[in-house]
């Protein structure tokens, strides 16, 4: 998997970036750029089949919503975000707490109610899974129309940090697309003894993935603090950024489906990115943070030991 | 074959009855088992103590002498192919008589022998009437006062009289699943085909009038639990659901496996016990299973009393490797920064020994790896055989069950396991009943020809580690990756049996080898000693099947073998 934090991102893949954007033209191929600088070079393709899902979604799940919830869940995302300088400096919790735990909780009510009136379902039935041409039609459109530099602006990602963050999804479309529906799996795996239904659909994995972690997390540093570094630790809470941004482009785009503020194209490519950011984040943090080879650990007979 | 007395069970048992009236009638305690680390003449639980050290007090044999221990006798058991990996207990002589051996055998053979000369006295054996493929693992056997307390591949465990071999009373931890009945004698999802030491049938850990058991089937996606069964009656005290639906994602716990399928360790001062525990299912493709996947490949400590987790520490949070934390852990107590503590140590499949604090689960070592690491945590590649890298660990483990030994006299444990590269690719799977839920597409172990960067070209290796300092004390390459468990005396001997069939006495603190006997077969049992007082001899016994499919083992057979030096 390509990392999407800045500083380990090199000039081929923010070539690959550009070329699956197809603005790899108007661009320095290779140079520095961010979201807002390639925008008006980025052309909103495959707007019928965004909008078509983003219409049936709707469709679907009229009246369902209840935005006061979602409004609050996602007022809730913010605030967490606005910890993460807080985490970043704590790093190692010296006893078990709830500092990373509570990143987690008002994730976990949009969650709730997501799955009171049954929308990963109805996302899963509704949206494309990750394919590479889905993943580089939604990321088209989120970055052309400015929504996900604005959302992810609102919540403290910079424009360096937005950027990656994207490229991150794009660049790792094909890890992406083995998140699949469990009614994509090949014919030779149905048949009537199949019994899918204990999959979750697969935004719903991605969202509560990303909330286990972040539960996860306090027990899980405490304990291993022999293993970690400050660079370990450091890329970790990039990896719970990228997870808590990826729950609010979510927790936005839903609340706007619940207020009728949302194109049906804009509510597709959201919450692909979105879902998409949640999956790549948790897969960060545990190549980044919780599987710890030995050239990465902290050395053995330290100080803490 | 003689009438005796059965319990209502799925299969049928046999009893073949010999003169029993050598066995001495007298009960072993559990305060006999709780000192059995200290008693020379006795091996009365798995591991040898409920620390698990599989440390002998016997001390006959020493690096002096050891040059001169010779076989005593040797035979074959029966069942070929079958499956020798289990650790025969010891009960101790009384007024002159033989000590008792009781030894299994896969599928569901236990025996009561006369540990002298080999004479078996009574052989039970039981007909699952289940599917059994190759090699389902027995791998030993529970004894408390009058009574042997006997697993089997269909999730059963049956209490024997250990004079007689006639059954008490069986429990069938497969009668309910999930908080379901079975419609019959076992759960639909729990019948499938028990094999290749999948389904292996490890004893029941013994504390406090209860039997602690786990789960098995992570191959099959099997959710996990553990039992607490009353010893005397066999009904369940608590099960422990092993994937706690609340941690993880949506109905993905229902197959999420999480078995604890080897022995645990067990603290009797705090009624701690520490289960090792096995993969998440499916084993490859994690994204159906998104999160930490609790309880899987780590340790899970318990209170003894009501089940409640203390801690888990896992050592790979949401496998895709089949990294299982399967061997059992050891609890000692040792100074670590000028304070004296107990702490619990294992290996991982994932290749290093892991030490904690028994009391929190705090990682306080990571061992040097004594294996060497090749694209270590590389994620498997889906669907792309031809593009998959070699690595190392592989998917059999830098150990695997294989139970250590701990010398507390030199703070050294010992362990055994592989060092075997291997390609995997991976592919989508979906759960259906009784079918392996592996998400595996190919996968191939490197043959020993093969020229792979960082690899020496040895299979398996056995090594001295200190679990307190994590320093890598020595290491004895193998051609073979050798299966068994590991024994220290307080004379500072190892014994190790070998994939090539030769049984091993080792130095503990250098690994210099000492002594070895080929005996033939691959020896994947678990070397035991006691001391015979009527004897006056400290005996060694070990057995072997050449069991396992999956790496080459050795040569197959059906051996038991011991071996005696005089006082």
């Amino acid at each position: 998997m390509e990392h999407y934090n800045d500083q380990y991102i090199d000039e081929n893949e923010r070539r690959d970036f550009l070329k699956a954007l197809g603005v790899a033209g108007s661009v320095g191929v290779g140079g520095k750029f961010t979201l807002e600088s390639i925008q008006s070079a980025t052309t909103a393709g495959g707007a019928a089949e965004l909008e078509s899902m983003g219409k049936a979604l709707r469709q679907d799940l009229s009246g369902s919503l209840t935005a006061s919830v979602l409004s609050a869940g996602s007022a809730g995302v913010a605030d967490q975000l606005d910890r993460i300088p807080e985490i970043a400096a704590m790093g190692i919790p010296e006893e078990v707490g709830t500092a990373y735990s509570e990143l987690a909780e008002p994730g976990w009510a949009i969650n709730e109610h997501l799955l009171e009136v049954g929308f990963y379902s109805t996302a899963e039935q509704h949206l494309e899974p990750f394919t590479a041409s889905h993943v580089a039609e939604s990321a088209k459109s989120v970055i052309s129309s400015g929504t996900l530099s604005g959302l992810l602006a609102e919540v403290g990602f910079d424009a360096s940090e937005r950027t990656a963050l994207m490229m991150s999804v794009v660049n790792n479309n094909a890890h992406l697309s083995k998140w699949m529906p469990i009614e994509l799996y090949p014919d030779e795996l149905t048949g009537e003894e199949l019994r899918p239904e204990f999959v979750p659909p697969v935004h719903h994995r991605a969202a509560e993935g990303s909330l286990h972690w972040l539960d996860g997390l306090d027990n899980w540093l405490w304990q291993n603090g022999v293993l970690l570094t400050d660079d370990l630790v450091s890329k970790g809470v990039s990896d719970i950024k990228a997870m808590l941004g990826g729950l609010y482009l979510f927790g936005a785009a839903t609340e706007q489906l619940a207020r009728g503020k949302i194109s049906d194209k804009e509510l597709s490519a959201l919450l692909t990115a979105g879902s998409a950011t949640m999956i790549m984040g948790q897969e960060h943090l545990a190549d980044d943070m919780i599987r710890i080879s030995d050239t990465e650990r902290a050395p053995r007979g330290g100080a803490s030991q | 074959m003689s009438k005796h007395e059965t319990t209502d069970k799925p299969g049928e048992s046999t009893l073949e009855r010999n003169d029993t009236s050598i066995i001495p009638e007298f009960d072993v305690t559990m305060d006999m088992i709780r000192e059995s680390a200290s008693d020379p003449e006795s091996w009365l639980i798995y591991g040898g103590n409920h620390q698990n050290h599989r440390h002998t007090t016997a001390d006959v044999i020493h690096k002096g002498n050891v040059y001169a221990l010779s076989l005593e006798y040797k035979f074959n058991v029966g069942v070929d192919p079958g499956d020798y990996q289990g650790t025969p207990l010891i009960v101790p002589s009384r007024d002159g008589g033989p000590p008792i051996m009781y030894q299994t055998n896969g599928p569901d053979h236990l025996r009561a022998i006369n540990a002298r000369d080999g004479e078996v006295l009574w052989h039970w054996s039981y007909d699952a009437h289940t599917t059994v493929g190759q090699h389902p693992a027995n791998r030993g056997v529970t004894v408390v006062d009058d009574t042997i307390y006997q697993s089997t591949v269909d999730y059963g465990t049956i209490a024997l009289d250990r004079y007689t071999g006639d059954e008490k009373w069986n429990y069938n931890a497969a009668a309910e699943y999930r908080g379901e009945e079975a419609d019959g004698p076992i759960h639909e999802e729990l019948d499938y085909v028990k094999n290749v030491g999948f389904a292996s049938s490890v004893p029941a850990y013994p504390y406090d009038g209860k039997l602690f058991k786990g789960s098995f089937g992570g191959e099959w996606g099997v959710t996990g639990w553990i039992d607490a069964i009353n010893m005397e009656d066999g009904s369940r005290e608590w099960r422990m659901n092993t994937t706690p639906p609340e941690r993880w994602v949506g109905d993905s716990w229902k197959h999420g496996c999480g078995n604890a399928w080897s022995p645990p360790a067990l603290d009797p001062d705090s009624g701690t016990v520490v289960f090792p525990m096995g993969n998440p299912g499916p084993d490859f493709d994690g994204s159906v299973r998104p999160g930490w996947n609790q309880y899987t490949s780590g340790k899970l400590a318990l209170d003894t009393d009501t089940g409640e987790p203390q801690w888990n520490y896992q050592d790979v949070p949401h496998d895709v490797w089949d990294y299982d934390s399967s061997q059992p852990p050891f609890i000692f107590e040792a100074e670590r920064n000028g304070e004296t503590k107990k702490f619990a140590s294992w290996a991982g499949k994932s290749g290093w020994m892991y030490t904690v604090e028994l009391d929190s689960g705090r990682l306080v070592t990571r061992s040097e790896a004594p294996l060497q690491k090749i694209n270590h945590f590389m994620q498997p590649v889906f669907e792309d055989y031809e593009n998959a890298p070699w690595f190392t660990p592989n998917i059999i483990g830098g150990t695997n069950h294989q139970p250590p030994t701990y010398d507390p006299e030199r703070q050294i444990a010992v362990i055994k396991g592989t060092n075997r590269p291997v390609k995997v690719s991976y592919t989508n799977i979906d759960y259906k009943t009784n079918e392996l839920y592996l998400a595996l597409d190919e996968w191939a172990l490197a043959p020993g020809d093969e020229d792979i960067e960082g690899w020496n070209n040895n299979k398996g290796y056995i090594a001295g580690i200190d679990p307190i300092s994590g320093n890598l004390e020595w290491r004895i390459w193998r051609n073979e990756s050798p299966w068994g468990g590991l024994m220290t005396t307080s004379t500072g001997l190892t014994f190790a049996g070998t994939a090539e069939g030769e049984l091993l006495a080792l130095d503990t603190e250098t690994g210099k080898e000492l002594w070895s006997h080929d005996l033939g077969p691959g020896l994947g049992g678990d070397p035991v000693s006691w001391y015979d007082p009527g004897t006056d001899k400290q005996y060694v016994a070990i057995q072997g099947g050449g069991d396992g499919t999956l790496g080459g083992y050795g040569d197959n057979g059906d051996l038991l073998a011991v071996f005696s030096l005089s006082g």
